[in-house]
């Protein structure tokens, strides 16, 4: 990367997406909080902070893109779990389209730079 | 206990810091905002998680629900936050000695009242020293413990660190007061010049010299009210070297001696001034009466006063042994 003085921050590239990584994690299966966390930092974003998610899924659930269940746990405190509604995975689809196609006009733009680097 | 059930009640004290975190947000959004998190948290811990800064985290959590936070709409509050969690990184470590510190805010606070209320030239602040009785400042103590711990257990976040710094800030004169009084070494301890006897604080520097003034001719109050204007101490006695105390029927006498003379001493150093109680007795007597006694021989340490222990003369009554 060129030296600017600053990196790509990971963090700040989440703010973007986070609704839509989030969105695609309990489109694979329904999840309480921590889980959803959990998910995200195996699947390789380790830098996202838990109160972002939760917030994240606050706020989608509000929006009507999530419903929820609460499942009692014999060792401790209820977990809230978080499901995808139909609108969620509408919500989902068109996220993923719009990414798609950013994603796509950021990597030619990379690639030409690099390719006349060259 | 366990590692589970050290986890679980360290959630819920987490998840309560956040709610108050909230508290400027209607009761039902908090509640919709914290719902479950007690169990996110011990998971977390469980998976080797560390319980973060609660006010960051209820910041976040509030922005990442798309809501406004409500300390962000008054201005510099972001300066009054750095400040805050800058202190509070610094005091994280000593989380667990909390209740020591609430233990002695109340402390530091009840002998602040103490040196207020009392004679301020007490060199000890104590308990003992300044109270109608020690049972009263036992009780202030208790009363002060028993509200710091309120208050201790009730302040969160940002009031909590804020009440910290400003508790850290008053202490700051009253541990100096205390050090500075505790400065004098026992070499220079001198009861009657640098302290009263009896007990009290350092009034004269070291390097303070004056000369003795003549007082000789003058009357006792004359006398006295040079003296204290020149930094010294005084004595009064009698012809045979007894003590006399400074009485009404003692003020106009004639000082008829003074010992040392004129020469430079010390301030606070006692001069002795020698005086004939008779004087008074033959101008006051009138025939067919009594002389009128207004003056007591005492014991010469009990009636030294230096200029430090009065501004106005106090009379010395005790009883000769």
């Amino acid at each position: 990367m060129a030296s600017t003085g600053k990196s790509l921050d990971q963090s700040q590239l989440l703010k973007g997406v986070l609704d839509m990584a989030v969105l695609a994690v309990l489109a694979a299966e329904d999840g309480y909080g921590y889980d959803v966390v959990r998910r995200l930092r195996t699947a390789g974003l380790s830098e996202v902070a838990e109160a972002s998610v939760y917030g994240t899924l606050r706020r989608l659930f509000a929006d009507g893109a999530l419903t929820s269940y609460v499942v009692p746990s014999e060792e401790g405190p209820h977990r809230k779990y978080y499901g995808l509604t139909d609108a969620g995975r509408t919500q989902l689809g068109t996220l993923a389209s719009t990414w798609g196609a950013f994603s796509n006009v950021i990597t030619s733009l990379i690639q030409a730079t690099t390719h006349k680097g060259d | 206990m366990t590692g589970h059930e050290d986890n679980m009640r360290n959630a819920a004290v987490f998840a309560e810091s956040v709610r108050r975190e909230m508290r400027e947000l209607p009761a039902e959004q908090v509640a919709d905002l914290t719902d479950g998190l007690e169990a996110d948290m011990v998971a977390s811990l469980a998976d080797g998680g560390s319980l973060p800064d609660a006010v960051v985290y209820a910041r976040d959590l509030m922005r990442a629900a798309g809501i406004e936070i409500p300390s962000d709409r008054r201005s510099g509050r972001d300066l009054v936050d750095g400040i805050v969690r800058f202190f509070r990184h610094l005091t994280r470590p000593f989380d667990d000695l909390q209740p020591a510190w609430w233990v002695i805010r109340a402390w530091v606070l009840m002998q602040s009242v103490g040196w207020l209320v009392s004679n301020r030239d007490s060199r000890h602040t104590f308990v003992s020293q300044w109270g109608i009785s020690e049972m009263t400042g036992v009780i202030l103590f208790l009363g002060l413990l028993v509200l710091s711990v309120r208050v201790g257990r009730h302040a969160s976040g940002v009031r909590r660190q804020v009440e910290v710094i400003v508790s850290v800030l008053l202490a700051i004169p009253f541990v100096s007061l205390v050090l500075a009084e505790s400065h004098v070494s026992p070499d220079e301890y001198r009861p009657g010049i640098n302290y009263p006897i009896g007990g009290g604080s350092a009034t004269y520097e070291n390097d303070c010299v004056a000369t003795v003034p003549a007082v000789v001719g003058s009357t006792v109050s004359v006398a006295i009210e040079i003296l204290q204007g020149n930094e010294f101490g005084y004595r009064i006695v009698d012809p045979t070297g007894y003590d006399i105390a400074n009485s009404e029927g003692t003020r106009n006498l004639p000082v008829t001696s003074q010992e040392p003379q004129s020469t430079e001493l010390s301030c606070g150093t006692t001069i002795t001034l020698s005086v004939d109680p008779s004087v008074n007795r033959e101008s006051t007597s009138l025939p067919g009466q009594s002389a009128v006694q207004t003056t007591t021989t005492v014991p010469p340490a009990m009636t030294t006063v230096p200029k430090s222990a009065t501004t106005a003369v106090k009379a010395t009554t005790t009883t000769a042994p």
